[in-house]
């Protein structure tokens, strides 16, 4: 059977022409690939398109979850959301929360990878690991443990703060509801830096290793290599991680929720845990139908911050190679 | 499972297809509810109350021959005990049976009984969770009726409580739908104290009640000798439902006449009244003393009881359960039990909700009816009640006041002060026995958010500087939520409620409400 | 994910670019110094984990308020009690059953639609990719009925495969990119020789270009068994009448009673439960981490 061949591919055959007979040819030529494709693409679309689209008609409901009549609403559900102030706080509060915990962790992870990307470094397996420890502990003892911790009255970071005389009074770092959103972002950073270390480290070990004898070789510091062969090869790397931890940064929910419950009074109740509260709450019948519209609408702002970002970078990106013109020449 | 939904390679799926544990949250779902000590008719089986053998009858009709399974989930805990040991006795009873328990807490049980009725694979016996109602789960088709399942049942309605078989509270139609086994009669905030911290600080509260004064007094003794260890109060003000609960305690205890959380004979709201607030400013008092346990705002009930016990707090207001719990689990330790400090020389005794505690309904879908209804009747025949007290403990009295007797003949010096303190509580009126449309307005009722339990916890850690503005906001909020309510279940489902129904005029709150009381409004 | 594209000739794919070697003159000294600084530094890290195994060995009151990390006297029941009492050890089996499937389904899938698109440039091809990466970022509402609905549905629900299929399905963005990027660099001499050695597509695909995939097809273990082997709700749910099949994730949950809490069981059952992981971690990281040059290289 006719498979496409390598040369086919370098020569550009995917370029699409008009005729519909090359184009029938070219499908039957690829169809392997459409056979190869068939597994994901059918547990993709069962398990992300349908649920997702099936979320969608939910959140133009008024439904509780429970009974067996859905109740169409249209776009009830959205403006309510819009004039929600708990909504809005919450938004708030997200976002703050991943402004601040977000580059946090990324730098610390950056330093942390390039500490760990040397080769000749033989424990670095060791450390690896331990770094990356809290991110497969289950979520429900990391709230446990943290709370036992930080808690003022004995526990060990607010004694060893203590000694070392930074505070001189405990600090009620989960139960100040000034102070709450800010603790748990620190035990987000910890809990999550290890991946984003490994991230790093991948995009690290793409830079090939001549460049670097090269550099050396050249007499290069440590800095200059860095600025002028790490920075503009991870670079697109660094585009994507960024924006794959913001996104997954606005989502944050189990942590919390394990650790604060959204509280002391609402401090740290990110939109994830607003949404739960409307979906489960047991005082009263829980709204299925409102909480998916608050979750499709929250999901529409991340979009559009989402594009900004990449629109921005875009931006940024251009004015930097205009001025790399300007300056080579 | 979509990926992407999570932090990039995380292994945590989202809120929505994870939902993490929450200590003790929404804990006080517990509705509550049982009889006031009405009439009960001698059970079947033998009276006999110490001996810890199960006598289960032998079934009636058409008992399976085959292999079963029957399965039931509850709230656990202390009922735990029960169930475990229950299981063992009816397994040998039943060599065909195997009796599979499943205690969960109440969050989860809230997410995973909706999807087990949408699978046809719930529980056979299931405490319904908060955010079903009974009626809806009838109205639905979830649940089935147990008449034809119960042995004996006209016998079983004879003889047990008619508090218990309510038309649009247990009964629907004329047929039962769900049985409770324990009551509600319980005293939710009982002080458990570390009796060598209240000594040292010369306090017995067991000879000498506290008052509001000497409590306040005691909290401060104790912490000034404790000097940094050991401090006179510990409140679970991240579980602020428990603390609504211990503010209408007190208040009601100080004289301020309250069914739940309505005023009577006027049908409003509480929370701006002036012993909700003389309540909540003992509280601040004590914080502001810096008698409170430290880091209090992030704890919730079950992270404070180990304090009380390692001597870090001398104080925790917390319901018989605990007793159950350091009964077992902490026989060394030696502490006292007490009611709430009384604000004045009467106070008047707190209410529980009479339609019953820990109820199971039978999922319309069981395969295994007959043999839940067997269970069923033995749980809530005398001997099936007395060893429930036996085993699951003060902390979850049977209905069955013979039971009650019978069963704690055992029981410790403070768990026989709880059960005291639960005889003490009168029975108080219920809405929805009154009118059962009550239940169509709570089911379309949108409680002010946020509401009492979040404006309390907010007081509490200094987020509010006008309290009784705050309280007034709630209690606008709910006073118009209750309204839309009603407007809205009469719209959509028919209701005939109004706020009349949710005033008593013939109550009196040093007395139990009973049956004939309804009658007389 | 843009895979950047290469800007010099990939090397040949059976050697691995080596690391440099170490100098080894200089290089010992600085690997001490900073080993020696990283160490304390690691150990802070995991100070928590340090606190949960020795709550793991403590009694319930003890853990509230003991201040150090060691217990006064090692409880080693807690952990039998675990296995045994609360079931970890039958649910640690079904957890390891679970998830080798479901790795290997993901693994499978994610690579073949990996290999496709980065190396057969098929019609769709770009309408595809940007439709996977959209799926990163399109907004979702509730979908665990959805989803529940869906394998009761495919009469699933009750069994570790509707579990395994569930928790399987779903697009591995992150996976497919980063399989059609390795892919992508293979040379193209590898067709050629396995067409003149007879073999087909498959074949080609299934004897010659996968086991060369090997850091890549770490990397997507890690990630996929991090996923499933905490997952909670969906086993959870689609076990309720057999709680014999449930998962570890669900063992640990259940420590935590509405009033009352086995902390020293649940920290017990949580170090049971790290283990496995850290382990595969320990002996995989190298394959993913440092082989990987060339799976995302351009």
């Amino acid at each position: 059977m006719a498979m496409l061949r390598p040369a086919e591919r370098l020569a550009g055959a995917d370029r699409t022409s008009g005729s519909p007979t090359t184009l029938r040819e070219r499908l039957w030529n690829s169809r392997w690939c459409y056979v190869f494709m068939l597994p994901s693409l059918v547990l993709g679309a069962l398990f992300t398109l349908y649920p997702m689209i099936s979320s969608w008609y939910i959140s133009f409901t008024d439904w509780s979850g429970l009974e067996s009549d859905k109740r169409f609403v249209g776009v009830e559900n959205y403006r309510e959301a819009v004039g929600d102030a708990a909504f809005w706080s919450a938004f708030g509060r997200t976002f703050a929360f991943t402004a601040v915990a977000v580059p946090v962790m990324l730098i610390l992870a950056l330093f942390a990878a390039l500490v760990l990307n040397d080769a000749s470094l033989r424990m670095r397996a060791v450390f690896r690991t331990m770094f990356f420890l809290p991110v497969v502990t289950t979520t429900a003892i990391v709230g446990v443990v943290m709370s036992l911790i930080m808690n003022p009255f004995d526990g060990p970071l607010n004694a060893v703060l203590l000694d070392l005389g930074l505070i001189d009074r405990p600090v009620d770092f989960l139960g100040d509801p000034d102070l709450a959103l800010w603790s748990v972002a620190g035990v987000f950073v910890w809990k999550w830096m290890g991946m984003s270390m490994i991230y790093w480290l991948v995009a690290l070990q793409t830079v090939p290793q001549e460049l670097y004898e090269a550099a050396r070789v050249d007499g290069c510091t440590r800095r200059q290599t860095h600025r002028h062969i790490t920075v503009p090869m991870i670079t697109p790397f660094a585009v994507v991680i960024i924006l794959i931890t913001f996104v997954g940064a606005l989502q944050t929910f189990p942590l919390v929720q394990s650790m604060t419950q959204g509280g002391p009074a609402f401090a740290t109740e990110l939109v994830e845990l607003y949404i739960y509260r409307l979906a489960f709450a047991a005082d009263f019948t829980p709204r299925l139908g409102y909480a998916s519209a608050v979750a499709v609408f929250f999901g529409i702002t991340v979009l559009i911050f989402t594009l900004a970002q990449v629109w921005g970078v875009r931006r940024a990106g251009a004015m930097q190679s205009d001025v790399k013109e300007v300056n080579r020449r | 499972m979509t990926q992407r939904r999570t932090l990039p390679g995380a292994g945590r799926p989202t809120r929505r297809t994870f939902l993490a544990a929450s200590a003790g949250l929404g804990a006080a779902a517990l509705a509550g509810l049982s009889g006031c000590g009405g009439g009960f008719g001698g059970g079947d089986g033998s009276g006999g109350g110490t001996d810890l053998e199960f006598d289960i009858p032998d079934p009636a009709g058409d008992f399976p021959s085959t292999d079963v399974t029957i399965r039931l989930v509850d709230s656990g805990d202390t009922k735990a005990d029960f169930w475990n040991a229950f299981a063992e006795a009816y397994q040998a009873k039943h060599d065909n049976v195997t009796f599979q328990y499943d205690p969960l807490p109440w969050n989860r049980i809230e997410e995973v009984v909706p999807l087990g009725i949408r699978n046809n694979s719930a529980h056979d016996l299931i405490q319904l969770p908060g955010n079903i109602p009974l009626s809806q789960a009838v109205s639905e088709g979830w649940v089935a009726p147990l008449d034809d399942y119960m042995p004996d049942f006209a016998d079983w309605q004879q003889r047990f409580p008619d508090t218990y078989q309510v038309e649009g509270v247990h009964v629907f139609d004329g047929q039962q739908y769900i049985v409770p086994i324990g009551t509600d009669q319980r005293h939710f905030q009982i002080i458990h104290y570390n009796k060598q911290l209240m000594n040292d600080a010369g306090f017995d509260p067991e000879t000498e009640p506290l008052t509001w004064d000497t409590y306040r007094e005691a909290a401060r003794k104790v912490t000034e000798q404790g000097d940094g260890q050991a401090y006179g109060v510990i409140f679970e003000i991240n579980q602020p439902g428990r603390l609504v609960q211990w503010v209408e305690y007190m208040a009601r205890m100080a004289g301020l006449p309250i069914v739940g959380n309505i005023l009577q004979p006027s049908g409003e709201f509480h929370h701006d009244s002036d012993e909700i607030v003389a309540a909540i400013e003992l509280m601040l008092a004590l914080q502001q003393d810096g008698s409170v346990f430290p880091g209090s705002s992030s704890l919730t009930a079950p992270e404070c009881w180990p304090r009380v016990v390692r001597g870090n707090a001398a104080m925790v207001s917390a319901g018989p359960w605990v007793t159950a719990l350091w009964d077992r689990d902490e026989p060394d330790f030696d502490f006292g039990v007490a009611p709430l400090p009384f604000p004045n020389e009467n106070p008047w005794p707190p209410g529980y909700v009479t339609i019953g505690g820990d109820m199971l309904t039978m999922f319309a879908g069981s395969k295994v009816k007959e043999v839940a209804g067997d269970v069923l009747g033995y749980v809530t025949s005398l001997d099936g009640q007395t060893r429930w007290a036996e085993n699951a403990g003060v902390g979850n009295p049977p209905v069955l006041a013979e039971a009650r007797e019978a069963g704690s003949t055992d029981y410790s010096d403070q768990a026989k002060t709880c059960l005291e303190l639960a005889e003490a509580m009168v029975g108080n009126p219920e809405p929805v026995i009154a009118n059962p449309d009550v239940a169509l307005v709570t089911k379309h009722e949108q409680p002010p958010d946020p509401g009492f339990a979040d404006v309390l916890q907010a007081i509490l850690v200094g987020e509010v500087s006008d309290v009784r503005k705050a309280l007034r906001e709630v209690k606008d909020r709910a006073e118009r939520a209750r309204d839309e309510a009603i407007a809205k279940a009469a719209k959509v489902d028919g209701s005939t409620a109004t706020r009349d129904d949710w005033i008593f005029p013939n109550w009196d709150p040093t007395k139990d409400y009973t049956i004939e009381d309804y009658d007389g409004r | 994910m843009t895979i950047p594209t290469a800007t010099e000739p990939t090397a040949p794919a059976q050697t691995i670019t080596a690391p440099a070697p170490p100098r080894k003159r200089r290089g010992w000294r600085r690997e001490i110094i900073v080993s020696l600084i990283l160490l304390p530094i690691c150990l802070i890290w995991i100070y928590p984990f340090l606190w949960m195994v020795g709550s793991s060995l403590k009694t319930d009151t003890e853990i509230f308020g003991s201040v150090s990390i060691l217990p006064e006297q090692a409880q080693w029941e807690n952990y039998t009690r675990a296995w045994y009492e609360a079931n970890i050890g039958p649910y640690f089996w079904n957890t390891i059953f679970i998830t080798v499937f479901t790795i290997a389904i993901v693994v499978v899938t994610t690579a073949m639609i990996g290999y496709v698109i980065g190396r057969y440039p098929f019609p769709g091809r770009k309408v595809l990719v940007v439709l996977l990466i959209a799926t990163l970022f399109l907004p979702e509402g509730y979908t665990i009925i959805p989803v529940f609905d869906l394998i009761n549905q495919l009469g699933l629900s009750g069994s570790l495969w509707g579990i395994i299929l569930a928790e399987s399905g779903g697009a591995h963005v992150i996976q497919i990119m980063l399989f059609a990027g390795y892919f992508r660099q293979l040379p193209n001499e590898l067709e050629e020789a396995a067409r003149i050695d007879g073999a087909g597509f498959v074949r080609t695909f299934w004897t010659v270009m996968l086991p060369l995939a090997k850091p890549a097809i770490a990397t997507a273990i890690i990630l996929a068994l991090m996923r499933v082997w905490n997952s909670f709700l969906i086993p959870l749910v689609l076990t309720l009448a057999q709680p014999e099949l449930r998962t570890l994730a669900v063992g640990v949950y259940s420590f935590q009673g509405e009033n009352m809490t086995d902390w020293s069981g649940m920290a017990a059952a949580s170090t049971i439960a790290l283990m496995p992981i850290v382990i595969i971690f320990l002996l995989l990281q190298r394959y993913f981490v440092e082989g990987v040059a060339g799976a995302v290289r351009g």
